[in-house]
């Protein structure tokens, strides 16, 4: 049982969609099956950055919805902290929370308080303890000076960091990340970055971060996952990875040591039977 | 539930100050004002007050215009909630909240209501002005704020309400408010009653007219308005709106709390 504690386990996840296509006006749609993800195992501990790397189409966010209750796999078994998670998805709800790139999930006629007081409330948070803690996220993500604007004259980067902010409302002890600094200058970029370290580390919350961004995956990520196709191609820790293609780059020649970025182009081109 | 209630409400209510969209409380209530308007000249000007015999037995010998003016009026009433109530999710999915209100493990049936608390007063504000309205054309309200009619009103708030969770669940599947919010109120408007007694449409078409708590409502609103009856006199209207109520709530809470992920799929998916 200790196993499965402190860390969402998710084992043989597999999520396929039954697709209708239209065929024409009166014949009746063709059933198809879409297999978004297969077969992949996965594990979150608290207090690391754990990586989802892959590129569009890989099957990133339907893991990310998954692991997060929005949708129920097609198979295999889920636990947070060693309750499964998908027959208590209300249970695993209050402890998650989710934060997407974009400038989605917020209410732009809203100001930035009233965004979190609304996403407090819908986690039943109130009173003090829910102002106490729009206050200090607003300083954590730089927007106490913008807190009474309506959220549509906000910057793209403001509306980010909002968002941040809104997805660390409920204090979740699991925190997914998508493309967070999606479209973001690099300066703030960069604080998102410190700020999802401190998560981890200071704060002891399993984070899961997909991203486009290798360099950023790199500087954050404890342990990786790669995903190509809905198939889970490699794991391990980034020193790991750049082993498995360094290894064989070692053999050619002995020209430099591969980065992340090259190394998951090699993983995806590898489990696909191309030449990298 | 209850602070999900307020922080929607709360959450509603700035977003509608803040966009002023008063186009929309206009658009009804001109639909509602034009419910009494044409029929008034027809009446007066067209059939010069001369109406088939039919309709003193089938309304009991009420007057005509009153008639009009409460169908109308209580139309609005349905239309406006179930529009407000209906469209909420569908909502929040253009609006690209959808996911995070989904993510938490807020009551659905306590944002639900905040929506209904919110626009209640709007919808209450244009069934009062229709109602103002139809009272300058003639219609006889002596029964207005007796504690009947405001028993009726809530009573069919409440069937509105229930019919718009399961509207809500429907506009979501099909991704689409335009066709089902104005097929439906089509229908509503044509079968329920508002604007002619359903005893003159054919016998399958006011069986069908009965899934709809607006056809119970309107007829019990009338009964009290006109008659001044009480509610308990019109136990099988009551018995109707309730039950009624009850199927859409089950319909739209319960199926969709349980369908609410596989619903999610077909959207995210």
């Amino acid at each position: 049982m200790n196993e499965y504690l402190d860390k969402i386990v998710a084992k043989n996840l597999v999520k396929n969609y039954e697709l209708k296509e239209k065929q024409g006006f009166f014949r009746p749609k063709k059933r198809r099956t879409v297999h978004a993800v297969k077969d992949i195992s996965v594990e979150i501990p608290k207090g690391k950055i754990t990586g989802l790397l892959g590129i569009n189409g890989a099957g990133k966010t339907t893991t990310i919805r998954m692991l997060s209750s929005i949708i129920v796999p097609t198979s295999g078994t889920l636990t947070m902290d060693g309750v499964d998670a998908v027959a208590n998805h209300l249970w695993v709800k209050e402890r998650i929370n989710v934060i997407s790139g974009g400038e989605r999930n917020l209410y732009w006629r809203l100001t930035a308080v009233e965004n979190l007081q609304y996403f407090g409330s819908l986690y039943g948070v109130s009173g003090s303890v829910l102002d106490e803690r729009i206050r200090g996220l607003l300083e954590i993500v730089g927007l106490t000076e913008a807190a009474d604007t309506p959220v549509e004259r906000y910057s793209k980067g403001m509306k980010q960091r909002l968002q941040i902010a809104r997805g660390l409302i409920n204090d979740p002890e699991y925190i997914f990340l998508d493309e967070p600094t999606l479209g973001l200058d690099i300066v703030i970029a960069k604080e998102i970055r410190a700020l999802v370290m401190e998560l981890a580390a200071k704060h002891h919350k399993g984070v899961l971060l997909t991203t486009h961004y290798i360099s950023e995956a790199e500087e954050l990520c404890d342990y990786i996952y790669v995903l190509d196709k809905g198939a889970m191609i490699a794991e391990g820790t980034k020193e790991d990875l750049k082993d498995l293609l360094g290894y064989e780059r070692k053999v050619v020649s002995q020209i430099k040591e591969p980065d992340l970025e090259e190394t998951l182009m090699y993983l995806i081109n590898h489990s696909r039977g191309e030449h990298a | 539930m209850v602070r999900v209630i307020g922080a929607t409400y709360k959450k509603n209510r700035i977003g509608i100050i803040r966009a002023m969209p008063w186009s929309f409380i206009v658009s009804r209530v001109v639909t509602g004002v034009t419910q009494i308007v044409f029929p008034f000249f027809i009446y007066h000007y067209f059939l010069a007050g001369n109406l088939n015999a039919d309709f003193g037995v089938y309304t009991g010998g009420a007057d005509y215009i009153t008639y009009i003016v409460l169908g109308a009026a209580l139309n609005v009433l349905a239309v406006s909630t179930l529009m407000n109530v209906g469209r909420a999710l569908i909502t929040e999915l253009r609006e690209g909240t959808l996911e995070v209100l989904l993510l938490s493990p807020a009551s659905r049936t306590g944002y639900f209501l905040g929506c209904l608390g919110e626009q209640t007063m709007r919808a209450l504000l244009e069934f009062g002005t229709v109602l103002a309205v139809g009272g300058i054309f003639g219609a006889d309200l002596r029964q207005t704020f007796t504690l009947q009619f405001v028993l009726v009103i809530l009573l069919a708030i409440l069937g509105f309400f229930c019919m718009g969770l399961s509207l809500s669940a429907v506009m979501l599947e099909a991704r689409d408010t335009y066709i089902t919010q104005n097929t439906l109120f089509f229908l509503m408007s044509l079968t329920c009653g508002i604007a002619f007694p359903i005893q003159y449409l054919p016998q399958w078409v006011q069986s069908f007219a009965q899934i709809f708590p607006l056809t119970p409502a309107v007829e019990l609103f009338r009964r009290v308005m006109i008659h001044g009856q009480g509610i308990g006199e019109n136990v099988e209207l009551l018995a109707q709106l309730l039950i009624l109520s009850v199927i859409y709530a089950v319909i739209g809470i319960v199926w969709f709390r349980r369908k609410e992920r596989i619903l999610i799929e077909r959207i995210f998916g």
